[in-house]
């Protein structure tokens, strides 16, 4: 189905004449190109996973009482904090933010949410952890206030940085400082000032395990090489946006030839491209050409959706395996948790549990209404859109319900009735609340096609979804409980309060989440597309 | 067998009555030019005929079958260029060219080399990886040309071609266009509201005057009628006199 237009010579050809035109006209005029990511995505997403791991491998390292959230967490909060700033600042926001940071509040603001989710979501996992050790919360705190610092400051030297037209150099810079983090944390300064705050680190344990080192290692890129088309997205508008309010009067590819060509196909690749991996392949067999054309214009980046699941799918048994080795009591409870929390933090963090079709039909991502007339004059039915909807719902939560049902061969040790029984429930009832939230949801795109009673369909949607999301805050509360306590030694009660905090954070993270997805319900000024015929 | 057909078709807002008694055979291979003054319904008629509005009485008919707008394949015959084209903003050109053809279930492998020719012809190819945001509003009209005739839907309608902004090459490009379309023994419609667009460039020529087709013929019958001091049809002369 896909052209092969990037190679196409004609339009070769005339974009050799536009970049050789351009140059004729202003002689020796250069400007910089948009950044392409790729590398620094991949480097990015390379040492978040690797630091994830190490994360792990310190705690597995650690041998005496102590501290150790403060020594780990804090640092690897704050470190996580920074490598997303970076990530998404260098995958998404190069141009938009970049571009938009002193014009539009609108978008800054939807960027400041996000990453402001991000932050709390990464928060979640230290939290989770202290309070399943009954450590010290104040661990969250700090990681909390030190990102936010890290990242209120990137903010700044950001914006900065734009006004000063030294990007490309920040950019740089930005990278080194990195990279100097990254050495310092393991035997420079940053140690040092660890030292200091701490009386005892684990940092020097983790070299002990090469072995795992190295496997975390590989491990690490190769999360990093499946998801690295996904987060190479900076859009073409983005990057046009960018380019014309740089160089007023230009395109981005009427810059210089092949480079123009090799943006062209790198920001074209996560829509357009066929699918060539083998679960790619059942997918897109399950779809009617009709069916693919529509998902790519809601950009369903269903190749995406895929590889990022087997990723998410090889860290979880990845961690699953490596908690089988005999581990120090003290963290007993952490390698029974560990693969559910990157499980959990994926699906948070990522477009698991939102997927873009969804995250599209409740106005978060488009706008509906700029492309509702559009879909009105197009073949396409409220039948086809609910049909395509669900299936896309049924095949993400089939995945993932699949991968949990399996993975009691991958960790027998932890008591798989209880766990997967448990987690297969929650993502069963995922799987419910994401096909009722797209099936009445759905009753919205009837605003597209004849309706009697839209805002009636739509109160009733909203209504339903709340209840949905209380039981469900419920259940998964309760289920986290269960399986805690039931893996908690009864008589050591330090387990306990960090148990109901890491509950109380599973439960709020959950219904902030609801309530975040109600209220873009809520906003969703669907009326305005009601025809009257 | 008539491509689409309206039987006694009325149409009203409210108690506002926009087009009554409209009884309409479109045959393949036509080109109809539809003149009528500003709010004369001629909106209307083609929004009708693409489906997005219903009738309040009459029957609207494509290929014998009536019109059922949740059929897909009903609307697969008809393309409907509104006065300010509706594409998918942040898709590129291309990408409209090829999710087009998806839902209209052609094949964009099969169509590439038409569609490449159909953008040069039409000055895009340089837009080819522009979004749909970025064009201007005659290039929008120009790239929405394209996807009719990479669609090759049977029935285009076309809302003010000539008042869309596009430059004199792309009109003349998009007469050659709806020529050839119509000579595959497909049919468009458009409206105007310049008679010498619609004496100079159509088969037949319906003029909606006051909710009613008050005329329905070729050209040389509406220059005729013309001639003989109808007065309606005086509206439409471009005369200073």
């Amino acid at each position: 189905m896909k052209f092969r237009e990037y190679r196409h010579p004609k339009i070769r050809q005339r974009i050799r004449a536009a970049a050789e035109q351009w140059r004729n006209a202003e002689p020796g005029r250069s400007f910089e190109s948009p950044k392409d990511s790729s590398l620094s995505s991949l480097a990015s997403k390379f040492a978040l996973a690797t630091l994830f791991g190490l994360h792990l491998l310190f705690l597995a390292s650690a041998e005496e009482d102590g501290p150790i959230f403060l020594s780990v967490v804090l640092p690897v909060v704050a470190i996580l904090t920074f490598l997303r700033i970076i990530h998404v600042w260098s995958s998404q926001s190069a141009s938009e933010v970049t571009y938009l940071l002193p014009f539009s509040n609108k978008t800054l603001s939807r960027h400041l949410q996000a990453e402001t989710r991000s932050i709390v979501c990464l928060g979640a996992i230290p939290a989770f952890l202290s309070g399943a050790f009954g450590a010290s919360p104040s661990g969250f705190l700090l990681g909390g206030i030190y990102g936010t610092t890290v990242y209120l400051s990137l903010l700044g030297c950001l914006t900065l940085s734009y006004l000063w037209k030294f990007f490309t150099i920040f950019t740089y810079l930005t990278y080194a400082a990195f990279i100097l983090l990254f050495i310092g944390m393991i035997v420079g300064p940053v140690r040092e000032i660890n030292l200091i705050i701490i009386e005892a680190t684990p940092w020097f344990l983790a070299l002990q395990s090469p072995v795992i080192l190295i496997g975390l290692l590989a491990l690490g890129s190769t999360i990093a090489f499946l998801t690295k088309k996904h987060w190479n997205g900076v859009s073409d508008l983005d990057r046009t946006s960018y380019y014309q309010h740089r160089n007023p009067g230009t395109t981005y590819f009427d810059d210089r030839e092949d480079e123009g060509i090799e943006l062209i196909e790198a920001s074209s690749t996560p829509l357009s491209r066929k699918p060539s991996g083998l679960f790619e392949k059942i997918v897109w067999r399950l779809l009617t050409p009709r069916e693919k054309g529509l998902l790519r214009a809601l950009r369903w980046h269903e190749n995406c959706f895929i590889k990022r699941w087997l990723g998410v799918s090889a860290l979880f048994f990845a961690t699953c395996w490596l908690a089988q080795s005999p581990w120090p009591k003290q963290i007993e409870a952490f390698r029974l948790i560990a693969p559910f929390l990157i499980l959990f933090w994926s699906m948070i963090s990522k477009d698991l549990l939102f997927p873009p079709s969804a995250r599209y039909l409740h106005g978060t991502a488009i706008a509906p209404k700029s492309l509702a007339p559009t879909f009105q004059v197009l073949p396409i039915t409220y039948n086809r859109l609910e049909k395509l909807l669900l299936k896309d719902g049924i095949l993400r939560w089939g995945f993932i319900s699949l991968t949990i049902a399996i993975s009691p061969f991958f960790h027998s040790f932890l008591a798989p009735t209880y766990l997967s029984c448990a987690l297969l429930f929650f993502f069963t009832l995922c799987a419910l609340t994401h096909a009722s939230f797209l099936h009445f949801n759905h009753t919205a795109i009837k605003d597209w096609v004849p309706h009697k009673n839209p805002e009636q369909a739509w109160a009733f949607a909203i209504k339903i979804w709340l209840v949905i999301g209380v039981i469900g805050t419920l259940v998964m509360g309760s289920n986290a409980a269960f399986i805690i306590f039931a893996l908690m030694d009864p008589d050591d009660t330090i387990f306990i309060p960090g148990s109901l905090i890491a509950i109380g954070s599973f439960c709020l993270i959950h219904q902030l989440i609801f309530r975040g997805m109600v209220k873009s319900l809520v906003s969703n000024p669907r009326a305005d597309l009601i025809r009257q015929d | 067998m008539p491509l689409a057909q309206l039987a006694s078709a009325e149409k009203s807002f409210g108690s506002n009555t926009v087009l009554r008694d409209i009884n309409l055979t479109i045959e393949r291979g036509e080109l109809i030019a539809v003149l009528g003054t500003n709010g004369a319904g001629k909106t209307t008629l083609l929004r009708i005929l693409s489906g997005l509005l219903g009738l309040n009485q009459g029957d609207y008919l494509i290929e014998n079958s009536s019109l059922d707008r949740l059929s897909e394949e009903q609307r697969e015959k008809i393309f409907f260029l509104p006065d300010f084209p509706a594409l998918f903003d942040d898709l590129t050109v291309l990408e409209n060219v090829e999710i087009w053809l998806s839902l209209y279930q052609k094949s964009a492998a099969k169509l590439e080399a038409e569609s490449v020719a159909l953008l040069e012809r039409f000055d895009l190819i340089e837009k080819a990886h522009i979004p749909a945001a970025l064009l201007s509003r005659g290039q929008r009209y120009k790239l929405a040309l394209v996807l009719f005739e990479s669609s090759k839907a049977p029935l285009g309608l076309f809302d003010e071609p000539f008042a869309s902004g596009m430059d004199v090459p792309g009109i003349r490009e998009m007469r050659k266009l709806l020529r050839h379309a119509v000579s595959d023994q497909r049919a468009a419609i458009y409206t105007t509201q310049l008679a010498h667009y619609a004496r100079e460039f159509a088969d037949r020529i319906l003029v909606i005057h006051k909710s009613l087709i008050y005329f329905d013929g070729s050209p040389e019958a509406f220059a005729s009628q013309l001639q003989s001091g109808d007065q309606v049809l005086e509206i439409f002369s471009e005369s200073d006199e």
